[in-house]
């Protein structure tokens, strides 16, 4: 029993990585927050109905809460050439290619960097992918073949070889 | 694996390596579920311009909903350990625990009587103790101690017991990020809950972010109150209140709308005049009529002058 307890022990352990990856989309921390306590207050209404890992589900709630808010909330706001860095400075010494890569993140659709996130952030298989997104596993695939060319295509971005 | 794959997960790497921390992030959430619940509860909002001179009121569908039918039996618990509500009655937090254990309770942040109820297999007692999760959460019974006796024969040859946390106590135990340190002193699994009065007949918790204006629970009748004129110069209040209450306001003096709360049609006004200059305070009366409770308040949306 003890849903209550299970769910703010969920609340703590999970909800850092669940911040992380609500900023690989939102591309802004305090936006981020919103997401991941809105995504978190949606699951706890579900929270007894939930079969299996509450994490996936979180995350379905996350992404398509994502989603919606681009519809509703977020509107205004369209992909630009220059799209401001509200990311914290990188560490790499690399930090030139590193912002161009993140700019072209953020030119990507929504559904486009939500399947990239959840590829190579979380390291989700395509038919996961696919059960987050609530799409086709061939639409991810798309998707996802869809951005990396975008991705490629942006300047080129200094990226070396091809698929090996 | 292209070299693009790896430039995309070092870089996503670099982005989340530092990560704003939230201590409050779990009471956050909390406060998003209970304004969930809030809105869900179907409280009868209604909400009225008040115009001086004339009041365009219209009627919106219902969207009050009514709590599921109680037990028949007097047992607070079915025989699976999980508690039954009755009409006007809410669960507000429970558990199963075998010897000590935490309930975290969500917000109660008015003055409501709440039920602790408890069932165990075996005669015994339960000990009950306020913690504040923004110190630690460690027991204290500076903020409430209470002790239930498990002792009521109920069906399925288990025993029950009952405290009621009288207003303005609970407060004190519950709010604003309750959570109760429980102890057993008995054998086998037993349930624990907190039960609380509820819609029709109390109004649900507040949220701090929707603090009233004017609040009908420490002023059954009525009275005045400042509230601030937006942008337009017109303003905007809203009426929450129990079925059967009436709500009618005046600005200088003049009828200004009407709330009446009741569990098939809640009232929802609308309209636009300006009434001032924007910004500026106008002082409102509002007086309660029909049943005589205070289970309701007034509440004004954010308009910035």
């Amino acid at each position: 029993m003890a849903d209550r307890a299970e769910f703010d022990a969920f609340v703590a352990a999970r909800s850092s990585g669940l911040l992380r990856t609500a900023y690989l989309l939102t591309r802004d921390w305090g936006n981020a927050e919103d997401l991941v306590q809105t995504a978190l207050a949606k699951s706890w209404f579900a929270w007894r109905r939930i079969d299996g890992p509450p994490e996936a589900y979180v995350h379905k709630v996350m992404v398509t809460t994502f989603a919606s808010w681009w519809q509703r909330r977020w509107r205004g706001e369209a992909p630009t050439a220059e799209l401001p860095d509200s990311g914290q400075p990188d560490r790499t010494v690399d930090v030139d290619e590193r912002d161009e890569l993140w700019r072209a993140v953020g030119r990507l659709s929504r559904q486009q960097r939500a399947v990239i996130v959840l590829r190579y952030y979380e390291d989700l298989s395509e038919v996961e992918i696919a059960a987050a997104l609530g799409v086709s596993a061939g639409t991810v695939k798309s998707q996802a073949s869809r951005a990396l060319a975008a991705l490629r295509k942006h300047g080129e971005l200094t990226i070396s070889g091809g698929d090996r | 694996v292209t070299a693009l794959d790896d430039d995309l997960r070092a870089m996503f790497q670099d982005r989340t390596a530092s990560p704003p921390t939230n201590p409050f992030r779990g009471e956050h959430v909390r406060r998003r579920i209970w304004r969930g619940r809030l809105a869900r509860t179907g409280a009868a909002l209604a909400v009225v311009t008040v115009i001086a001179g004339t009041a365009a009121l219209v009627t919106v569908p219902d969207h009050t909903r009514t709590i599921p039918a109680g037990p028949t039996t007097k047992a607070y618990f079915d025989r699976s350990g999980t508690v039954a509500t009755a009409p006007g009655q809410t669960m507000v937090g429970q558990t199963l625990l075998a010897d000590s254990g935490q309930l975290v309770v969500e917000q109660a942040t008015d003055d409501r009587p709440y039920l602790l109820v408890t069932r165990c297999p075996k005669p015994g007692r339960i000990d009950v103790v306020g913690s504040d999760l923004r110190t630690g959460g460690h027991p204290d019974p500076a903020l409430g101690s209470y002790s239930l006796e498990c002792s009521a024969p109920v069906d399925g040859g288990e025993y029950e017991g009952s405290v009621t946390v009288p207003a303005p106590r609970s407060r004190t135990l519950f709010g604003p990020v309750g959570q109760l340190v429980l102890t057993v002193h008995g054998t086998g699994l037993w349930s624990f809950a907190v039960l609380a009065p509820t819609w029709p007949d109390w109004l649900p918790a507040v949220p701090e972010t929707a603090a009233p204006v004017f609040d009908g629970r420490q002023h059954p009748a009525g009275g005045t109150f400042p509230a601030r004129l937006g942008r337009d110069g017109a303003l905007t209040v809203q009426g929450q209140c129990v079925p059967g209450v009436v709500l009618s306001f005046r600005v200088g003096g003049t009828a200004a709308g009407t709330v009446r709360c009741t569990t098939a049609t809640p009232n929802y006004g609308v309209g636009y005049a300006p009434i001032g200059q924007p910004g500026a305070t106008v002082q409102v009366t509002v007086t309660r009529t029909g049943r005589d409770t205070g289970q309701w308040l007034v509440t004004q949306a954010d308009t910035p002058g």
